[in-house]
């Protein structure tokens, strides 16, 4: 089944479509290869998917070969359940991001699809890479057109958004390189061997104190990007990118942080829980204040982001699983809210909540789609977010049952923003004059948000599919955590790695 | 006269032989008028051979230059630096000719004087005497003097000239006073000689000779690298030069100063390890620190490049303390790269000024992005790369760097280098936020029309090596750490 | 006696110097820097070193002191301006005076020998012409032929930068 290299398909395609771009002109044939590039990655990604083999923990499609002897880098990649998860997600979104950006974008068109789909290719780099430094490259390569798309096609003040932006991720990323360079360099030390592998690294055993500040390096590497509280503050100017870094730092923190340092994640697990919990609250409460749709979906991925978190933390199969499911769903919800956002923005030139009301009667379509994103968000049984929320809750009570208390006051303060946005957008009077003449949804905008609500209300209803797949490789990945942490293996929950202490 | 004549070897000065003679030859055609416009065309077919030349000759082994005594030894190391000065030069002739040609400097010295500063770089890459080291030095100097001084019109010009020769002037005699304590120390101004002297018994006397040696030594090459404190006058050389002079400037006669600098702390000092280890590391960190904080707040570009310089010399001194021969070829590569990348910022300078207005400033490059797409794309890979953002080249410079600091044990240097190579950003990306995300002037500075074949090859050339050794470095890294094989 | 005249020579050597940077008439300047050059010359006598004592008063207090001569004269020019640089001075003294001690120091320490005698030269016929033309052509032939490069640059240096704005060589 594997003889068609499908991972490196799946990456470098866009790439290849990139530079496609170079030769073409025109904005809408700009648009049609963008979307064409990123239509022709879902289905080899759909594909890909349907020989994959789910009870399997252990990466498959796997490419392997070397890249720079000297410094002992390879290109090594491969997915198992969890990346596949997110890479699945990262295909179905950019098309529809692209289709739903179609008219959203007129300036420098041809630019903004070069860079989503370097941003595609990057994105997908990060969640298949099996070597450290490949992982590592694709992580920071993606900075650059994220760069460009928060400076350029970014709302005002985009250019300081950006700049901002980057500084902080880059600082984040270069502590995590120096602790990237000092790994290999202890494994080097221990089996005089030069390599990034991260499955190699994993059985590197590494004095607590070491870990302890490398798992710092990585944390805030991460953190940052999730974004976690205090490392926030760039992501209200740059909400654009926020869903897909949430999915890429959690990424990185299941990937890394769980498996390599074991010993550290004894005293830092709960404090990470701590402060993610307090990151919702803190969030939700923000968002609470905002009468800026944009600035409120922003403070609300924190909030989002602050599950993600907890579920990881939690060290538990139920909470990495949560915490999947709720990337992916956040993908689907907040992404959808704000796509739907962006259009109504087109129409009306304006992100203020105050100057909308009573669009019940002029678009209907537009606010029964809004209607399932808000309720998405809010944690609505049935759909999307519900699963992940309460998958992560249910983790986190096994562990530390006063955070998860905290946390869960943030799915109440979450119903009450969102719903109150919702109200003043949607319903009361049509009393202002600019509203009476608004074009409701396109059969293209309808299609694109059509096929996120698909997907909310099929992975709120039936949520098993997407959590067999990854099963077994969450398994694998906690037996890694444990073992290295001499405790006994598999089905142990981390009170005993606190018990120790 | 019963003296024996020495046998030589020609082999071993090969590489300068041909450049000087090719200087020479740009020189003399120079002269006639009716070539004026191929003697840029023609010095690069000459840099070209000089090239094919020293590449016939990597891995035949040091050839040491005579049998009384060696001077020279023409081993990997000096070619592979003799051809990183080449290529150095042929890109910044690339980008010199239409910026000379609009400013009638495009005369034969010109060239020449610039293949000349190339000779002088290679003899101090081989140079295995300091005498050899010191005349190569001198080449490149005088060479350099005139280059920044050759727009008389330009007060700017000659003002860094005069900067530089006095400055420049001072160090050669702080290099010459190193020297003559080194020789009364030891007898002989040879490497080897002085290595010796080093490794055997001695005395107090003689330590304190060799130390106060060192020391002088360090402050003469640390002007040429640009090394805080002796930075001062950088600034305002790249400033007032023109600005492929500047370019070369920056590029190559730090790379020689660099190649010199590992071999002489790589194999003739590292008896003195505990004394300049220290020493030189809070030097380079030091430099990285007020190149990086200084950068920040330029708005002259020249002046932006030429802290961002500083403070990636500082960057490169940081592997010397690992004392690895990882740490040496990491410095290789890191120049190698480097080169490329500051000929290429520098280069898009002087491509926008060659006609019209110089580009001087950030606002100067408002909506560059949109007005001259190809060009703000080099640049943009240029910064990045320069930040050390994968997947340039630049990147891989930085890693490979660090990681060899790392395995010398030196963490938090890393660390701390790493740091300000954050900070640094912050500048590189100002440049691409002007020319990306801020509208263009109403009357841009540089003149519309086409920008100049010659400068947009070697730019691009240089953006598209960038890339390639970013993504592919497995070549370089490879030709970087053979160059260091030979090292002693 | 050797002692008298070394001390004699150094005396004058340094004394000429300081007295040069403190002079403000640049014809003085020039003749002291020609004593300077001469006391040198001393020194080299004073060591063996014929031959280059010799070269250092014919070519520095000969050919090129006067040209310096001649082109302050034909420049006419007059007193430097002072209080230039008034902060420059003392800070100059400082650096200069902070620079002293350690060769100071390194010299006192060598009072009592330590160094590696030439791995040329000594013995009989040191510092005669014949003994430095062989090693110009033996082991010093290498940095002799750089010399020359180093020579041409310069004259070609010179002639670029004193020549006349932008007119090129044949129109």
């Amino acid at each position: 089944m594997t003889e068609l290299p499908f991972l490196s398909l799946i990456i470098w395609l866009p790439v290849l479509g990139a530079v496609l771009l170079l030769f073409v002109k025109g904005d809408t044939a700009a648009r049609w290869v963008g979307f064409g590039v990123s239509a022709l990655v879902l289905v080899l990604f759909a594909v890909c998917f349907g020989a994959f083999e789910t009870h399997l923990g252990d990466p498959q499609f796997v490419e392997r070969m070397p890249w720079i002897e000297s410094l002992g880098v390879s290109y090594h990649v491969g997915a198992d359940g969890i990346s596949i998860l997110l890479a699945g997600i990262t295909a179905l979104m950019w098309p529809l991001a692209l289709l739903g950006t179609w008219t959203i974008v007129s300036e420098r068109v041809r630019a903004y699809q070069v860079f989503m789909l370097l941003m595609e290719t990057t994105l997908m780099g990060v969640f298949f890479s099996l070597d450290l430094f490949l992982f590592f490259l694709f992580w920071e390569g993606m900075l650059i057109p994220m760069y460009f798309l928060i400076g350029i096609w970014g709302y005002e003040n985009s250019a300081r958004a950006a700049l901002k932006f980057f500084l902080f991720a880059v600082f984040g990323s270069l502590l995590m390189l120096a602790a990237v360079i000092t790994l290999a360099f202890l494994y080097h030390q221990a089996h005089d061997v030069l390599t990034f592998e991260m499955a190699a690294l994993y059985q590197l055993s590494i004095p607590p104190e070491v870990q302890f500040w490398l798992a710092l390096a990585f944390i805030a590497a991460f953190a940052v990007k999730v974004p976690m509280v205090p490392f926030h503050t760039w992501l209200p100017d740059a909400i654009v990118l926020a869903v897909v870094l949430v999915k890429m730092a959690a990424y990185g923190f299941i990937r890394l942080t769980l498996p390599l340092f074991p010993d550290a994640l004894a005293e830092l697990a709960p404090l990470m829980c701590a402060v993610a919990a307090a990151g919702i609250v803190y969030g939700a409460l923000i968002a609470l204040a905002q009468s800026d749709i944009r600035r409120m979906i922003a403070y609300s991925t924190i909030s989002h982001a602050g599950f993600v978190v907890l579920g990881v933390f939690a060290l538990n199969q139920h909470g990495i699983q949560g915490a999947v499911v709720h990337i992916v769903s956040l993908a689907l919800s907040t992404g959808g809210l704000f796509l739907a956002a962006m259009m109504l923005v087109q129409r009306r030139n304006t992100w203020d909540m105050e100057a909308y009301g009573g669009l019940w009667h002029t678009i209907p379509v537009f606010s029964a789609f809004l209607l399932v994103f808000t309720l998405a968000s809010v944690g609505l049984p049935g759909l999307s977010s519900f699963v992940g929320e309460f998958l992560i809750l249910v983790g986190v009570f096994q562990q530390h049952i006063p955070i998860a208390a905290v946390a869960a006051t943030g799915i109440i303060l979450a119903a009450v923003y969102m719903l109150r946005m919702y109200r003043k957008v949607v319903f009361g009077p049509l009393t202002r004059e600019e509203n009476k003449g608004i074009r409701d949804l396109s059969f293209r905008e309808t299609a694109v948000l059509a096929c996120m609500t698909l997907f909310i209300i099929w992975i709120g209803v039936y949520p098993n599919p997407f959590l067999r797949t990854m099963e077994a490789s969450v398994q694998k990945l906690l037996v890694q955590t444990h073992r290295l942490a001499e405790t006994p293996p598999a089905g142990m929950t981390p009170e005993t790695i606190q018990d120790m202490r | 006269m019963n003296t024996a004549l020495p046998v030589i070897n020609l082999y071993a000065v090969m590489p300068q032989i041909v450049l000087v003679s090719a200087a020479t030859v740009v020189l003399i055609v120079g002269l006639f008028e009716r070539f004026r416009k191929g003697i840029p065309y023609l010095s690069l077919l000459l840099l070209a051979v000089s090239g094919v030349v020293a590449v016939n000759q990597l891995g035949l082994g040091p050839v040491p230059f005579s049998d009384v005594s060696s001077m020279m030894v023409m081993d990997d190391f000096g070619l592979v630096a003799t051809l990183v000065f080449i290529a150095g030069a042929v890109l910044t002739v690339l980008i010199s000719i239409s910026y000379a040609e609009a400013r009638s400097i495009d005369r034969g010295e010109y060239y020449a004087l610039l293949i000349y500063a190339v000779s002088g770089m290679s003899m101090m890459a081989a140079s295995t005497d300091l005498f050899t080291f010191f005349l190569g030095l001198e080449v490149l100097s005088i060479s350099l003097y005139v280059l920044i001084g050759f727009e008389q019109r330009d007060a700017g010009s000659n003002e860094g000239a005069l900067k530089y020769f006095l400055l420049g002037a001072f160090a050669s005699g702080f290099i010459l006073y190193g020297m003559a304590l080194l020789y009364g120390a030891s007898g002989s101004t040879e490497y080897e000689a002085i290595a010796r002297t080093l490794g055997g018994e001695r005395s107090d006397a003689v330590n304190l000779l060799l130390l106060g040696g060192l020391g002088l030594l360090l402050v003469g090459i640390g002007f040429k690298i640009s090394m805080v404190p002796f930075h001062a006058w950088t600034p305002d050389v790249y400033q007032g030069a023109p600005t492929p002079v500047a370019a070369f400037l920056s590029t190559g006669s730090k790379a020689a100063a660099f190649v010199v600098l590992i071999r002489l702390l790589g194999s003739v000092f590292p008896g003195l390890q505990m004394e300049w280890i220290p020493l030189i590391s809070v030097l380079a960190v030091l430099t990285i620190a007020v190149g990086n904080v200084v950068a920040l707040v330029q708005t002259n570009l020249k002046r932006l490049l030429a802290y961002s310089s500083i403070a990636h010399a500082g960057y490169m001194l940081l592997p010397l303390m690992a004392d690895s021969q990882d740490g040496s070829a990491s410095i290789v590569f890191y120049l190698i790269v480097y080169t490329a990348m500051n000929l290429g910022a520098f280069g898009v300078l002087a491509v926008l000024s060659a006609r019209g207005a110089p580009c001087a400033t950030l606002e100067d490059l408002a909506g560059l992005g949109s007005r001259r797409p190809l060009l703000a794309a080099v640049m943009a890979v240029v910064m990045f790369s320069l930040a050390g953002i994968p997947p340039t080249a630049g990147f891989m410079a930085k890693f490979y760097l660090f990681s060899a600091l790392v395995h010398g044990g030196y963490v938090e240097l890393a660390v701390i280098g790493l740091l300000f190579s954050g900070v640094s950003l912050y500048y590189y990306l100002r440049v691409v936020v002007w020319m990306y995300m801020r509208p263009a002037a109403e009357t841009p500075a540089e003149a519309a029309g086409r920008l100049s074949y010659t400068g947009m090859t070697a730019l691009c050339l240089s953006a598209l090596a960038i890339l390639a050794v970013g993504v592919f470095p497995s070549e370089l890294l490879q030709l970087a750490e053979r160059a260091v094989m030979t090292l002693p | 006696m050797e002692l008298y005249f070394f001390l004699f020579f150094a005396i004058v050597a340094v004394a000429s110097s300081v007295a040069m940077i403190l002079q403000r008439n640049p014809i003085y300047c020039v003749l002291l820097l020609i004593m300077v050059m001469i006391s040198i010359a001393g020194l080299y006598l004073m060591l063996d070193a014929q031959f280059v004592a010799i070269i250092q008063i014919v070519v520095y207090a000969g050919a090129i002191m006067v040209l310096f001569l001649f082109v302050i004269m034909l420049l006419n020019l007059s007193r430097e301006e002072g209080g230039v640089f008034r902060i420059q001075k003392p800070l100059a003294v400082l650096l200069a005076a902070l620079l002293f001690l350690p060769v100071a120091a390194m010299v006192m320490s060598y009072a009592g020998g330590g160094t590696t005698p030439p791995a040329d030269g000594g013995g009989a016929g040191f510092g005669e012409v014949e003994q430095i033309g062989t090693l110009l052509f033996t082991k010093y032939l290498l940095p002799v032929e750089i010399a020359a490069v180093l020579l041409l640059i310069a004259i070609v240096g010179a002639v670029v930068l004193t020549r006349k704005g932008t007119v090129s060589v044949g129109e």
